[in-house]
């Protein structure tokens, strides 16, 4: 503006104040100018100065007419080019070309115009966005509705099963408690069991050479039963000999009785002079029958006491196989019970240790006490929280049914918005 | 009747049991008291004939005196074999009880005789004769008479 002349008034570039100043300037030169015209062809200066005062009114009347026309004609276009816009028209601009500031608010106007097409046109776009989120939406919320609604049952389900695990945590709770006691109760007896296995760890140690003595002992019991047996056998073989001897002299009886018979039967033949032999036969026969009947004594006492004898035979022979049983046995047991021994002595440790794991598990059995009282808690707990979580999954349910009316009215509001939209004509139409 | 050797009114006896009463037999009738001697059986021999047996060079026939009395078959330890004097055949009565010998008086009664039948007609006949002895009775055998009687059946076989 600053290399504007004053010939660049009357351009399209001039801006309006200028053109007011232009119009009073020219109101007041065409009053100047009559008056200097009119003082040169009119002498009366009262009515040249008149004259020249209502031809100068008239001619900025003119100027101002024209002037207000220019200006009227660029507001007249705006006027209707907003009516337009005001029925939704978008479509056309204001042709307006003028660089015043109603060219400026043409321009400003088209700009506007076209914000307002782009905004329409973005309106448009976000509103079918908005339809289509919000149909999606809907779909989501109804999909979640579907899923809150399982979510309810199931957290219900879960509550249930939450008060069914929090009875049997109580129940395990007790149970565990018992158990608790019982391991306090083995540990009390484990350490009791430990302090006895000790003692007998120590007689163990102690008895075992006394069992080895006493296998050494047994072991002379069973040499003297033996050999014992031996000389009931010897005794046996003995008797027998004896009971021949018996035989023998049973026989010889017999043979002398015979003897003396016949003697005595001879001495008859012999008469008178056979009487003294006959004598002599006959005692002779008496004697061989005391001596058969002695004999015959010593037999029936040697047949007794081959019977005692036999049957303590029978008795030495099953004490034989008892002392060689007893032996092997006796070994078998002295042996077993040292091998006992010493595993005691082992087993002494090991109940040593036993003992000392049953203290640490009575001290881990009360703690896993505490941990399934807290465990229990906590599963009461849990169940208030179930709960809660099924009424918030129930309210969660009326949220959703609620959010599904919200989306469905969130879709008719984007509907309307959109007719609303379309109502703006954006394009020419052919 | 047979005298005593040391008194007319005595005789010594030779004693076993048969049939459950005492016997006896007379030292004069008596060559020997045999033991248990092994006896040969003799095929087709009497029934009552245990068999055959030898003393001395003898053969003596063996003759089972129970058979011969009716005595019921019967075991014992105490066998001896009465080997009796006689001129002719030499006979051996097989005595199966305890034998013992007595001086009784001889004052015998006559009794009725044992009679026993074999193979159905051939009968032998056990004459004896008594004497008493307190309340006991002591059947005294005449072994002349069963010799006799075996020697008629003998003939008669």
């Amino acid at each position: 503006m600053k290399n504007r002349s004053v010939l660049n008034f009357f351009t399209e570039e001039t801006s309006m104040r200028n053109k007011l100043w232009l119009g009073f300037i020219s109101v007041v030169g065409a009053i100047i100018a009559t008056n200097l015209l009119v003082g040169v062809f009119i002498t009366n200066v009262a009515v040249n100065r008149l004259w020249f005062t209502i031809i100068g009114l008239l001619m900025g009347l003119l100027l101002g007419y024209v002037i207000s026309q220019y200006i009227l004609k660029s507001v007249r276009t705006l006027l209707i080019a907003t009516r337009t816009i005001g029925k939704g028209d978008l479509t056309k601009e204001v042709a307006i070309s003028s660089k015043d500031e109603i060219g400026e608010l043409a321009m400003s106007f088209n700009q506007m115009i076209l914000s307002l097409r782009e905004m329409i046109m973005q309106f448009r776009k976000s509103s079918d966005d908005i339809i289509e989120a919000s149909k999606t939406l809907s779909t989501f919320v109804q999909d979640i509705n579907f899923t809150a609604e399982e979510v309810a049952v199931i957290s219900t389900q879960i509550s249930k099963g939450a008060e069914k695990q929090s009875h049997l945590m109580d129940n395990t709770f007790a149970i565990m408690k018992r158990m608790a006691d019982l391991i306090q109760v083995v540990a009390e007896k484990s350490q009791v069991a430990a302090e006895s296995a000790q003692r007998a760890g120590e007689t163990a140690k102690s008895e075992r050479e006394s069992l080895e003595k006493t296998r050494e002992e047994l072991e002379k019991v069973f040499s003297k039963i033996e050999s014992s047996a031996s000389l009931i056998r010897n005794f046996g073989e003995k008797i027998q000999k004896i009971t021949k001897i018996t035989d023998i002299i049973t026989g010889i009886a017999e043979q002398t009785n015979l003897l003396s018979f016949n003697a005595a039967i001879e001495a008859t033949r012999a008469g008178e002079s056979g009487k003294g032999f006959s004598i002599v036969a006959d005692e002779v026969r008496r004697l061989a029958e005391k001596a058969k009947g002695y004999a015959e004594d010593i037999t029936s006492i040697i047949d007794a006491i081959k019977k005692d004898n036999l049957i303590i035979s029978s008795s030495l022979d099953a004490q034989t196989e008892g002392v060689s049983f007893g032996r092997t046995a006796v070994g078998a047991a002295v042996s077993g019970l040292v091998d006992i021994m010493g595993k005691i002595i082992v087993m002494v440790d090991d109940i040593k240790e036993i003992s000392s794991i049953t203290q640490q598990q009575k001290q881990d059995a009360q703690l896993v006490v505490q941990d399934m009282g807290n465990v229990a808690k906590l599963a009461e707990e849990y169940v208030c929280a179930t709960d809660e979580t099924a009424k918030v999954a129930a309210s969660q349910v009326e949220s959703m049914n609620r959010m599904v009316s919200s989306t469905k009215n969130l879709s008719e509001i984007s509907d309307r918005l959109k007719n609303a939209a379309l109502k703006f004509k954006l394009e020419a139409e052919p | 009747m047979k005298k005593g050797p040391f008194n007319q009114n005595t005789v010594w006896l030779v004693l076993f049991e048969l049939l459950g009463e005492t016997w006896g037999i007379r030292f004069s009738d008596i060559q020997e008291i045999l033991s248990t001697q092994k006896i040969t059986p003799v095929p087709k021999a009497p029934p009552f004939v245990n068999g055959l047996t030898h003393k001395r060079g003898k053969i003596i026939t063996v003759i089972d005196l129970d058979l011969l009395a009716g005595e019921t078959p019967r075991e014992s330890k105490e066998i001896r074999i009465i080997h009796l004097k006689n001129s002719g055949m030499d006979i051996g009565l097989l005595i199966k009880s305890k034998v013992s010998s007595e001086l009784l008086p001889e004052e015998l009664e006559t009794s009725d005789p044992l009679m026993k039948e074999f193979c159905g007609k051939n009968k032998i006949i056990l004459r004896k004769s008594i004497i008493r002895k307190g309340a006991d009775t002591i059947n005294v055998l005449e072994t002349d008479e069963l010799i006799k009687a075996l020697e008629e059946y003998s003939l008669n076989q």
